[in-house]
């Protein structure tokens, strides 16, 4: 048996649907017992710029993209515009016929350097840039096309069915190029019509209308040659949920007892706690409803500061932002360091710097997170690489705040933020967690003291209102949390502070803090995080499918630095792949354990790495010692 | 509690003659009428000279970053509405760096005591023009006169949505203090704005320059509470124009009061199941063993694809 791996793509203008087109496919060809990655890439627009959707289509679970693609469903030109050129040999273009004649200088969507990077591509052909022209140079490059008149299609079908506003199935287009799509693909027709069942039940005839679509498309499509690999039905057990990781990172604060969330929107955070503020009736084991606070602030320096002030009360606190957000929260981030407070902010990657690419993947703000704010003062530092880790981690990170008793950073890149995947449910397993809260007051205590000096750093945690009454200040204070600027009391207060981190070193076990992949023989190394790991573990395996051994050593905490990660390093060439310009993960490489990554495969584009470029990039490393890779796809 | 059981061993530090004392010691006396118990009040205090004001009461207090006690306040209040939470800060604070805050509070109206330490000067920086220092007036610290128009707190609090703003005077303890009782079992967001004197900085707003000009707003010639929403308009044009009034006359007193905007925390209550019965800082989230109390199933079931 073959095992089905392969890239569906669909786009079109934001805010015409391609969110539903999308939904709609990867919940059909998940009931045919598959597993979906899928990447989503938007402009920072609200209507009329191009986004699509790679989707891919696995017997086994998958976390990347390929850049290749399979299918292209575009019932668009622009997406014709924009993808042509990555459909690959044999694959499909579906495509509307209705627009065989628009060409590059009229499609005021396009970006003005692609659409010179195009113009200079077709002229060099002879030929002005039609969709027609995409479609030929497509089919040149051994595509097969299936072009359909999408718009009179579902037009005639209106007609027939006796609905008299025409133009208001036009909104149809998308559900039929995606229907033909899983026509061609082998898809039973009944997966796609319950997926529109699960969209658009007791929605009023849009549900049946949706069907008849998905009816008039299997049967556009039924002399039409099947692809070369279809989607029959392949066997799975249990339940499967489609999760983005914004929604797997809130599920995760729900199940970690998240109780105060405060956050200011921005891209690509605010979807985490738009999800949180619409399930914040939380069902418990006991049957009662209880929940978080949800609040939108006027800023993201307040967004910290009410955080910071709700975890003083003892309810698990958090806020979620991106790179602009994060910068203004620096001097919150140190208050807490400070004065010890539990608080976990889980921080989006996005481009940067300043505004940057908003809606883009990054992985620049490692040494920022690390660094942020002045003074020394302990802060956990981790970062997520798939969708269970993001969902474990962010049940962690409380635990840690409340442990530590300082502020934790949860990185996740936007990649990771955006990707909607298929997952088994039962790997989202809250008995696999406890909740640890660390050493908490709950009774009156007789000279209370809430910065106690300890053997490890961590003073017994009083909650405001629990009855024992306590100060404390952002400047250096004595135990009590009065203000004192005496040189022994400061610094037997500042390694109080730093101390708690080297317990957290000790406590915090290596399996939540790095994982190692594939030989530990191997004579080169990758050392990676975040959501590159989809795409490594991907790369690794084509490798070692041509008999080249390669370790890959997954870097999930940053602060405490694992140091243990060194009997993996040591005496290896390494190779330091991430998303961003300077290697920031090699620089951490050599600042905690004086290694230096031999090599850099590097990407800024905002678009993350991809199986092949990774593959391609790390066997020109290991076969002819090139120093430094820049990967350079996506669109 | 007796006033004094208020008071911590920790030396104040502020300059003789200060109009902090007075409002500590309003403060301090307001927490013993009011009767909660120590350990119930939070009081949130910025930076400044004003800032310190937490070390030297005995019940807990935030001294926070410049200008974040408000939103850091509000966090703290909506995670645990039965604490009693109090926020003290300068004009600097509350109008300069944090007045961005100090606007958003009123669109919620988080049930918060604001206790506004307003001397016109940046006291612990030597003096420089705060932002309730009239333009064109030069104290002894500034080398010029201030070249920016000053801020009226009372009229920015009523715009902003405060639900009840009074102002007050520091060397006038028993008025202050019972303005600091009315504003915390007022529900809502209170602003005290309490005049008082910088004798180190500012030696124009001086016990001599208030004491002649000050007059109270009583009953009967002044009532700004508004009892029903027919009176709101009425009430709150006049505390605008009230608000208005500085010169030769200065109101000190309740300018305006609406208990008729429901708290933020009511706003929460309607959408929040538990919360007024199990606000967020009270409510369970493990067994004793550390098991997860939270049943994701309902959640992951609205996500399943199969």
């Amino acid at each position: 048996m073959s095992s089905t791996d392969l890239m569906w793509v669909t786009g079109g203008p934001q805010g015409s649907g391609i969110d539903t087109a999308a939904n709609l496919f990867a919940r059909a060809v998940a009931k045919a017992g598959y597993y979906v990655y899928g990447k989503r890439e938007y402009h920072s627009n609200i209507k009329g710029k191009h986004s699509y959707f790679e989707t891919r289509v696995s017997r086994d679970k998958t976390s990347s993209c390929m850049d290749a693609e399979d299918i292209l469903t575009a019932y668009d030109s622009e997406t014709i515009f924009q993808h042509f050129m990555q459909v690959k040999k044999g694959g499909v273009v579906i495509y509307n016929t209705h627009n065989d004649a628009e060409d590059i200088e009229h499609i005021i969507s396009l970006e003005n350097a692609l659409r010179e990077r195009l113009s200079e591509f077709f002229h060099k052909r002879g030929m002005k840039g039609t969709t027609q022209d995409a479609i030929d140079v497509a089919k040149e490059n051994g595509a097969l096309v299936y072009g359909f008149n999408m718009e009179g299609e579902v037009a005639v079908l209106a007609k027939k069915l006796g609905e008299a506003q025409l133009g208001r199935f036009n909104r149809y287009v998308n559900t039929l190029a995606v229907a033909l799509s899983t026509s061609i693909l082998g898809l039973s027709k009944a997966h796609i019509q319950n997926a529109a069942g699960d969209m658009f039940g007791g929605k009023g005839s849009a549900l049946q209308e949706n069907i008849d679509v998905i009816d008039l498309a299997y049967e556009l499509t039924s002399d039409l040659p099947k692809y070369r690999v279809t989607l029959t039905d392949v066997p799975y057990s249990g339940h499967r949920v489609l999760l983005d990781g914004n929604t797997v990172v809130a599920l995760g604060k729900l199940a970690g007892g998240l109780r105060f969330q405060s956050y200011y929107p921005i891209t690509p955070a605010s979807d985490e706690s738009v999800y949180l503020d619409m399930n914040k009736n939380v069902r418990l084991t006991d049957s009662t409803i209880d929940g978080p606070a949800i609040v939108q602030t006027e800023d993201e320096i307040a967004a910290i500061a009410m955080a910071n002030g709700a975890a003083l009360t003892g309810a698990r606190s958090s806020t979620a932002t991106s790179g602009p957000g994060f910068s203004l929260m620096v001097e919150g981030l140190g208050f807490a360091g400070m004065i010890e407070i539990p608080v976990v902010i889980t921080y989006y990657m996005r481009g940067g710097p300043s505004t940057g690419l908003p809606t883009r993947n990054s992985q620049a703000d490692l040494l920022f997170a690390l660094s942020a704010g002045h003074g020394d003062f302990p802060k956990i530092v981790l970062s997520s690489g798939d969708h269970i880790e993001a969902f474990y981690d962010a049940i962690r990170s409380l635990n840690y705040a409340e442990r530590y008793q300082m502020p934790v950073i949860h990185l996740v890149d936007k990649a990771l933020a955006n990707a909607y995947a298929v997952i088994d449910e039962s790997e989202l397993n809250t008995s696999k967690v406890k909740i640890e809260r660390g050493t908490i007051l709950n009774n009156r205590e007789d000279n209370y003291k809430r910065f106690r000096l300890t053997e490890n750093g961590v003073s017994p945690r009083a909650t405001i209102g629990s009855g024992n009454i306590y100060w404390a200040t952002g400047d250096e204070h004595d135990e009590l949390g009065h203000i004192t600027e005496d040189p022994y009391e400061r610094d037997s207060m500042y390694e109080k502070r730093m101390k708690k981190l080297v317990t957290a070193d000790k406590e915090i076990p290596e399996s939540e803090r790095f994982s190692y992949f594939g030989d530990e023989r191997a004579s080169h190394i990758i050392v990676s995080w975040g959501s590159n790991k989809g795409a490594i573990l991907k790369a690794m395996h084509t490798l070692k499918e041509e008999g080249i051994d390669v370790g890959f050593l997954h870097l999930r905490m940053f602060s405490p630095f694992p140091k243990g990660i060194s009997r993996y390093l040591t005496g290896k060439k390494l190779i330091d792949i991430e998303s961003n310009y300077r290697g920031q993960c090699a620089y951490l490489l050599r600042a905690e354990l004086g290694i230096t990554a031999d090599n850099l495969i590097l990407k800024y584009n905002g678009r993350p790495p991809s199986d092949n470029e990774v593959y391609s990039a790390v066997k020109d490393i290991i076969v002819h010692g090139t120093k430094k890779v820049v990967l350079t796809n996506g669109v | 509690m007796a006033f004094s059981s208020f008071k911590t061993d920790v030396w104040v530090d502020w300059c003789p003659g200060c109009g902090d004392f007075g409002i500590l010691s309003a403060l301090q006396m307001a927490m013993a009428e009011y009767k909660k118990p120590a350990s119930d009040y939070a009081i949130f205090s910025g930076i400044g000279c004003s800032g310190k004001i937490i070390h030297y009461v005995n019940s807990t207090g935030i001294h926070n970053l410049h200008g974040r006690s408000i939103p850091m306040a509000i966090g703290a209040k909506l995670a645990n509405p039965r604490l009693e939470v109090i926020v003290a800060g300068g004009d600097g604070d509350m109008l300069g760096i944090g007045v961005g805050h100090f606007v958003s509070a009123g669109r919620r109206n988080v049930d918060l005591s604001v206790l506004l330490f307003d001397n016109g000067v940046y006291g612990l920086t030597k003096g420089q023009a705060a932002p309730t220092l009239p333009r064109g007036i030069k104290t002894k610290s500034l080398s010029e006169p201030n070249i920016d128009t000053n801020l009226n707190p009372i009229a920015l609090a009523l715009t902003a949505g405060y639900t009840f703003v009074a102002r007050a005077y520091a060397y006038d303890i028993k008025f202050l203090k019972d303005l600091i009782v009315r504003a915390m079992k007022h529900r809502g967001s209170a602003l005290l704005d309490i005049l008082q004197a910088c004798p180190t900085y500012n030696d124009i707003n001086t016990k001599e320059f208030y004491g002649p000009r000050l007059y109270k707003l009583e009953e009967p010639e002044w009532d700004g509470v508004v009892r029903k929403p027919e009176e709101w308009n009425e009430k709150y044009s006049k505390a605008i124009q009230k608000a208005l009034e500085w010169g030769d006359k200065i109101p000190v007193g309740l300018f305006y009061q609406n208990e008729l905007v429901p708290s933020y925390e009511d706003r929460i209550s309607q959408r929040l199941t538990a919360y007024a019965e199990r606000p967020p800082a009270l409510q369970a989230i493990s067994t004793s063993d550390g098991t997860i109390m939270t049943d994701l199933s309902e959640l992951l079931k609205s996500k399943r694809v199969i």
